[in-house]
């Protein structure tokens, strides 16, 4: 008989996906509250005839720790289970912004005495980051419907990028009116692409949006406020015209870290 | 409206006003324009376009600000927006200059007519 607790964590959507089969639960530390994954329990593994495990699924807020752990942490001899889960819990909720290491090493010595190891004891804490050199890219049909996924996966790789609120939605702005005109004014009659890129230069963001459609002329292209709005919010806009397309790549300084 | 957006109406003293509630772009302006005239009784004098509740206005939305304003006036109708202060598209209409056209509010309140 062996407990088992089996997770996917999907670092695009910040989800966990998981079934547990009589392990302890594991626990969720951070953002003020810290609490167990305590859903999906089965039995052990090969206890039942016919094996099924529930699937479970939870939303892993940034900034939160994921914290797995056998047994031999929480049962001591002479304390009842629960008491160890509920000293796991109020302990590691006290180290929430800790580095993961010194959550570990802070665990181990309040909960595993040396001289009284009955069982082994396996750590594993998880704390997602965004990965900031990780870079944006995105095709999209050259309709207007469009636009608004456009934004929002701009703006969630911003966010993720830990990229302040301001900076975030006036990126958001200059870069909708670039993916605005491509969908506007490049094409003819037949639908197109266009592309967005964003990533991290420094302290800055740089986006682009590229088209493979007729050049027109900004003051064509609608270029009067969306042009304008683009120059006021962006330190640099540049536009790259070629026989096969337009690039508009932008650049501004950022903010980063200002969300906690 | 549209996937993207949905207005409110609400009569105040001697002021219809209009919410949006969402996002203005080029796939939903012309729609929003038409949906806000048809809102508007015809014996209201004035309009509050209120933008409190919109999270995301283009270019394309600021033209159709001012074509709604254009309309208002040939009826004799008067129109004013309500963007306050810490609206993520403040931006958009400082930078457009449309208060210079018609008049920009912090709150819907400040719309209704003095006692």
């Amino acid at each position: 008989m062996a407990t088992l607790i089996y997770l996917v964590f999907d670092p695009a959507t910040r989800r966990v996906r998981f079934a547990n089969a009589g392990h302890p639960p594991a626990l969720v530390i951070g953002n003020g509250s810290t609490s167990y994954l305590a859903d999906g329990l089965a039995p052990p593994v090969g206890v039942t005839a016919d094996d099924m495990y529930v699937e479970v699924a939870q939303d892993l807020e940034a900034g939160c720790t994921l914290l797995l752990y056998t047994d031999g942490l929480v049962e001591r001899r002479g304390v009842s289970i629960q008491d160890g889960l509920d000293q796991l819990r109020l302990e590691a909720g006290q180290h929430e912004t800790s580095d993961l290491e010194e959550l570990c090493d802070r665990l181990l010595a309040v909960f595993v005495e040396p001289s009284q190891v009955a069982d082994d004891v396996a750590l594993v804490a998880m704390r997602p980051v965004s990965v900031t050199e990780e870079s944006l890219a995105l095709s999209l049909p050259a309709e207007p419907r469009m636009l608004a996924q456009a934004r929002r996966t701009l703006r969630q790789w911003l966010r993720e990028s830990a990229v302040a609120p301001t900076d975030e939605n006036e990126i958001v702005i200059a870069c909708g009116e670039a993916c605005a005109n491509v969908v506007q004014h490049a094409y003819g009659r037949d639908i197109g692409v266009f592309e967005l890129e964003a990533r991290l230069v420094g302290a800055a963001v740089e986006v682009s949006v590229r088209d493979h459609g007729e050049w027109r002329a900004p003051t064509e292209r609608g270029g009067g406020w969306g042009l304008s709005l683009m120059r006021s919010l962006m330190d640099s806009v540049l536009m790259d015209r070629s026989p096969v397309g337009t690039t508009v790549t932008m650049r501004r300084r950022v903010e980063l870290g200002g969300r906690g | 409206v549209s996937e993207l957006a949905r207005l409110e109406v609400e009569s105040l003293q001697g002021a219809t006003v209009v919410r949006v509630i969402g996002e203005i772009d080029l796939s939903n302006a012309s729609e929003m324009l038409d949906a806000v005239i048809k809102a508007v009784p015809s014996h209201e004098t004035r309009v509050v376009l209120d933008l409190a509740a919109t999270s995301y206005l283009d270019s394309t939305g600021i033209a159709m600000i001012f074509r709604l304003g254009e309309r208002l006036q040939y009826s004799r109708q008067q129109l004013l927006l309500v963007v306050p202060k810490q609206s993520p598209i403040r931006a958009v209409v400082e930078l457009t200059d449309i208060n210079h056209a018609i008049p920009v509010l912090d709150a819907a309140v400040e719309a209704s007519e003095p006692e």
